[in-house]
């Protein structure tokens, strides 16, 4: 039970430091290395709700529908759960999977996301590549699959929000996922695409929102943990030989010897982006769906024309 | 004292941690949540003899 010692701020300080206790005196769960504190189930708990609750705050308006995209793992997981406990009547919510056809994986992920939100008593629904695009990431041609996969998630994800007239999409990108983005978008010498990261509202594009952005993979899952949270474990069969998780185990060594590493790119990232230069974005045309140039990739990788 | 990290038995001196016995695995302590008997611990936390310690990975999704 989480309960306040009757101790002064120096005593508790002093037990934190010589027994690794939270701050209120209780065990704690978690040793958050980038701040050098101990944290117990409850107040990580309230940590991480409070740092949403400042992240959302700005992103969301009364009367919002937004569209969650939900894949069953822990983040969308969890941020379905959260957006679902402050903003009950605040913004309309709706679940979007993408079912990209990945046997034996999104499967499963289907079924907690399906499980989470009946339990949530959130409208859900589920969108296929097979159904629009007429392909799987399974029956793809290419030692690309993620990239390809990217291109076509991003555009059905897009296109069902505007199907259910949304006014924004809820994507569960955490701290790391964020600050591998901005690697990779470095190791490629990609300039465009790093400013593309941000892109949000333009023409033809569902406005999205991340309000996970600034916290870290490891607090989400203890999140889920600590909560109860029903999700997928599971890794894509496909992403096992790709730059981002080359780029993942980088940082992840660096956040270990260098503790805050995730925050300090990220941190980066958002200074270098004030600096504004103008972001193109125009139709593609073949299927006129938003682009940076004249053919989308999904056009491109299936040959349409 | 000897503990077993995810069924890997360990060697360690006397008021060992987590975090000591993760570091002897090559185990980046990032990636990994550790739960002793199904109680979630921190990476200070002292092991005692004949702990069994379960990772969690962090790491999940596409």
């Amino acid at each position: 039970m989480h309960r306040k010692e009757g101790t002064t701020s120096v005593k508790r300080d002093a037990h934190s430091r010589s027994e690794g206790h939270c701050r209120c005196g209780n065990r704690a769960v978690y040793f958050r290395r980038y701040e050098g504190s101990y944290l117990c189930s409850a107040c990580l708990i309230k940590q991480v709700e409070k740092k949403f609750r400042e992240n959302a705050k700005p992103l969301i308006n009364k009367g919002d529908r937004i569209a969650v995209g939900l894949s069953g793992s822990k983040d969308s997981s969890v941020l379905l759960y959260l957006l679902h406990k402050f903003y009950p009547r605040t913004a309309r919510i709706i679940a979007i999977t993408i079912d990209e056809g990945i046997a034996g994986y999104r499967d499963k992920s289907i079924a907690a996301a399906k499980e989470l939100a009946k339990k949530l008593g959130i409208e859900h629904r589920i969108f296929s590549f097979q159904k629009e695009f007429h392909v799987t990431v399974d029956g793809m041609q290419t030692d690309k699959y993620c990239t390809a996969c990217g291109v076509f998630r991003r555009q059905l994800l897009n296109k069902a929000a505007m199907s259910v007239n949304a006014d924004k999409i809820a994507i569960g990108h955490n701290l790391d996922d964020e600050a591998q983005s901005i690697m990779m978008n470095v190791i490629r010498g990609d300039f465009v695409g790093m400013r593309r990261l941000g892109a949000s509202g333009q023409d033809g594009l569902v406005p999205r929102i991340k309000p996970l952005a600034n916290m870290p993979e490891k607090e989400i899952k203890l999140y889920a943990i600590l909560n109860s949270i029903k999700f997928y474990e599971g890794e894509c069969p496909h992403s096992h030989n790709n730059l981002r998780r080359d780029v993942q185990k980088i940082i992840n060594d660096t956040e270990d010897a260098h503790p805050g590493t995730k925050m300090q790119i990220l941190s980066f990232y958002e200074k270098m982006k004030g600096n504004k230069v103008p972001k193109r974005i125009t139709k593609c045309k073949t299927c006129y769906s938003p682009s940076s140039s004249g053919k989308c990739k999904a056009c491109e990788i299936t040959g349409k024309k | 004292m000897r503990v077993t990290v995810n069924c890997e038995g360990v060697e360690l001196s006397e008021k060992s941690t987590v975090l000591d016995a993760l570091r002897k695995l090559s185990i980046n302590p990032e990636i990994f949540i550790v739960s002793r008997n199904g109680e979630i611990i921190h990476e200070h936390e002292t092991l005692r003899n004949n702990d069994k310690l379960e990772l969690i990975k962090v790491i999940s999704g596409g």
